[in-house]
C-alpha cells in the first residue's frame, strides 16, 4: 500500500469530499473560468461592511470557509510528509488557480486572515516544498493525533452553538452571557448538564459543547506541548486560528468569565477538597486558554510566509 | 514508521446510531481489537491514550482497531447488548462491504478478507453488554462468536452504582462529583445495575451454563483487571473468569487510560494478545 496516498486519499474524503469545501471549489473555479470579477467580488466581500443577506450567498461563504480549511489541513499535512507532494494532483491543479484569484485571496489574506492557505498557494506554485525532517515515529504518532483531535472539533464543535455564541452570535435569542448566568448556579448547571439530547434546550446544548470545547483546548495544548518542531506546533495551531487568534481575545475574556463562576460555588460543608479542585481546573484551564490565545504560536509560520514571499 | 491510517468514523450500514472511530492497519492480518466503554463513556476518550499508544506496539501494528461507541447513559442495557450484536454480526459477515465503506481506494482489500480474531476490551457497563451480546449470540449458534476474545477493565457485571459515576463522567469538569450536589438523573441502567438486578442474575447464571463442562471458552474472561479504588463497582469474581489483576493507584475511571508514562494498562491488555 502506498501510505501517502492513501492519506492523502482519506484527508480529501473527510475534508474536501465530506464537507461543503467541493461545492465551493465548483462554483469558484467556475465563476474564476468564466471571469465572473464582479459576482466573485460581492460573494467574497467584507461582511462588516456590508452585511450578507442571501442565504445562497451565507450557504456559499461558508462553503469557502471549509474550503480554506481543507487547504490549511492540507498544509500541514504537507509539511510532514504525510501526504504525495500535491502539486500533480487533480486537487492541486484545481486549488492553485482558485488560491490565486485575487477576490479569493483578498478573503482569505485580509478580510479573514488565515495563514496556512497561503503557504499552501506557495506549495502547489512551487515556491515552497517545506518537509520537517524530524524523527518520523513520533512526527507520524502526533499528526494522527492532530487527526483525530481535528477530527472531533469537526463533528462536535464546529457545527455547534457555542464556538457561534463565542463569535458574537445570538442563538434564538440566547447569548453566551446566559450560558455564564447558568454556570453560576451550580445546581441548575448539572441538570443541565445532564439532560437527555432530545430534551436539551440552546443553553443546555452550549454547556455541554462548553466542556466539549474546554476538553479540546487541554488537548490541543497538551498535543503542541508534545511537538518538538516549533514550525509544525506553529502550522497546527494555526489552523484554529480564527478562534485563537483573530478572536482569541474576545474568546478568552468570554470563556474566563464563564470558568470564574466555577470559583463562587459553594462545597458542600466547607469541603476544602472541592473548593481545591476547582481552583487547580480553573487556574490550569486559564493558563491553557491564555497561552492558546496569546499569539506566541503564530510566529514560526509567519515568519516563514515572510521568508517565501520574499 | 506509520502503521495505521487516520482514526476515522465508521460510515455505510454497518455504522450504529453512535459512532463508532476505526484505525485501520496499514499491513492488517485479520485480527482486530475492538473496545467498548461503559458508563456515559465516550468511545475514544474512556480510552485514552490507548488509541495513541496501540499503534506503535509490536502486537498490535497488523491489528484494526475499532473503538464502538453507544448511549451508555439512558439506554436499556438489553437493547445495547442486542444493537452490538447486530454490529459485531454485520463486522464479520459483511466484513467486504464493511471495508469498502471505510477505506481508501489505495488502501483496500483483499476480497477475501475477513477477522480471524477479534478481542474485545470492554470497561464498567462495556463488561455487561459485550458479555450479553456475546451469550445470545452463542444461543444463536452465530459462527463468528467462537473468534472473539474478552478482556475486561473495571466490569460492572456484579453490580454498580451509576448515579455516582454520572457526574464524574457526564463532563470534562472532574470536580462536579466533590460538590455532592444530588443531580435529577434518570436511567433504567440504574436498576439494571444494581448488585441484585434481575438483569445481572441472568447474566450470571446463563453464563454459568454456557460454560459448563469447559464448553463455550470465548465466554470465560481472558483477563479482568480491577482499580484499587474502586468505588462505582462491585469487585467480585464472575464465573469462570481468572482473578483479576490489580492496578494499583488507579479508580474506576483512570484503570483504563494508558499513558506515556502509565503502561499498565496497555501492558496487560499486550499480554492477552
Amino acid at each position: 500500500m502506498n501510505l501517502q496516498l492513501a492519506n492523502f486519499e482519506d484527508l480529501l474524503d473527510t475534508y474536501y469530499q465530506g464537507t461543503e469545501a467541493h461545492e465551493a471549489a465548483e462554483h469558484l473555479g467556475d465563476l474564476i473560468r468564466g471571469q465572473q470579477h464582479l459576482q466573485l467580488a460581492a460573494l467574497l466581500r467584507d461582511h462588516r461592511k456590508r452585511a450578507i443577506r442571501s442565504q445562497k450567498k451565507i450557504k456559499l461563504r461558508r462553503a469557502t470557509d471549509r474550503l480554506m480549511s481543507c487547504c490549511s489541513l492540507m498544509e500541514v499535512a504537507s509539511l510532514t510528509g504525510f501526504v504525495p507532494e500535491l502539486r500533480q494532483t487533480d486537487f492541486g491543479m484545481k486549488m492553485l488557480p482558485i488560491l490565486e484569484n485575487k477576490h479569493v485571496r483578498r478573503y482569505y489574506e485580509e478580510l479573514y486572515p488565515t495563514k496556512l492557505p497561503q503557504l499552501f498557494r506557495y506549495r502547489l506554485a512551487g515556491a515552497s516544498n517545506i518537509i520537517e525532517n524530524i524523527d518520523r515515529t513520533d512526527l507520524n504518532r502526533n499528526v494522527l493525533a492532530f487527526l483525530a483531535l481535528d477530527r472531533r472539533f469537526m463533528e462536535k464543535l464546529d457545527d455547534g452553538i457555542l464556538l457561534r455564541m463565542l463569535d458574537s452570535f445570538t442563538i434564538q435569542g440566547y447569548w453566551f452571557s446566559d450560558v455564564v448566568e447558568l454556570i453560576s448556579k451550580p445546581e441548575e448547571f448539572i441538570n443541565h448538564l445532564l439532560l437527555a439530547p432530545e430534551k436539551r434546550d440552546v443553553r443546555s446544548q452550549a454547556l455541554n459543547e462548553f466542556s466539549l470545547f474546554m476538553q479540546f483546548c487541554f488537548d490541543l495544548h497538551q498535543l503542541l506541548a508534545k511537538i518538538e518542531s516549533q514550525l509544525l506546533q506553529s502550522a497546527m495551531w494555526n489552523h484554529y486560528s480564527y478562534w485563537f487568534y483573530i478572536i482569541g481575545d474576545e474568546l478568552s475574556k468570554r470563556l474566563g468569565e464563564a470558568l470564574s463562576q466555577f470559583l463562587k460555588w459553594k462545597p458542600e460543608g466547607g469541603d476544602k477538597d472541592a473548593a481545591k479542585a476547582v481552583q487547580t481546573y480553573v487556574s490550569e484551564a486559564s493558563t491553557v486558554l491564555e497561552e492558546l490565545t496569546s499569539g506566541r504560536l503564530a510566529e514560526p509560520v509567519d515568519a516563514l510566509l515572510k521568508k517565501i514571499s520574499g | 514508521m506509520q502503521t495505521h491510517l487516520a482514526l476515522r468514523t465508521l460510515k455505510g450500514t454497518q455504522k450504529p446510531d453512535k459512532d463508532v472511530h476505526v484505525l485501520f492497519a496499514a499491513q492488517p492480518k485479520r485480527k482486530a481489537l475492538l473496545f467498548i466503554h461503559g458508563f456515559s463513556g465516550d468511545a475514544i476518550k474512556t480510552w485514552s491514550d490507548f488509541h495513541e499508544l496501540l499503534p506503535g506496539r509490536p502486537q498490535c501494528t497488523c491489528r484494526d482497531i475499532i473503538f464502538y461507541g453507544y448511549d451508555g447513559l439512558r439506554a436499556d442495557m438489553h437493547a445495547s447488548a442486542a444493537i452490538f450484536r447486530a454490529f459485531l454480526d454485520e463486522l464479520f459477515k459483511s466484513t467486504k462491504s464493511f471495508l469498502a465503506d471505510n477505506l481508501p481506494p489505495s488502501a483496500q482489500r483483499a476480497d477475501d478478507f475477513g477477522y480471524d480474531e477479534l478481542v474485545i476490551i470492554a470497561h464498567s457497563l462495556g463488561a455487561v453488554i459485550a458479555r450479553r451480546a456475546l451469550l445470545d449470540a452463542t444461543r444463536m449458534s452465530l459462527d463468528w462468536v467462537v473468534r472473539t476474545k474478552l478482556v475486561l477493565y473495571a466490569p460492572a457485571h456484579k453490580g454498580a452504582k451509576v448515579t455516582e459515576l454520572a457526574l464524574e463522567v457526564a463532563s470534562s469538569f472532574t470536580f462536579l462529583k466533590l460538590f455532592g450536589i444530588v443531580a435529577r438523573f434518570e436511567s433504567p441502567l440504574i436498576d439494571q445495575l444494581k448488585p441484585e438486578s434481575q438483569s445481572l442474575k441472568a447474566l450470571l447464571e446463563d453464563t454459568e451454563i454456557a460454560t459448563k463442562d469447559g464448553a463455550n471458552t470465548h465466554l470465560v474472561a481472558r483477563k479482568v483487571v480491577i482499580a484499587e479504588y474502586e468505588k462505582i463497582v462491585q469487585n467480585e469474581s464472575f464465573g469462570k473468569d481468572p482473578p483479576p489483576d490489580t492496578i494499583p493507584e488507579t479508580t474506576h475511571t483512570s484503570v483504563c487510560k494508558p499513558k506515556r508514562d502509565f503502561l499498565q494498562p496497555l501492558i496487560l491488555l499486550e499480554a492477552c494478545l
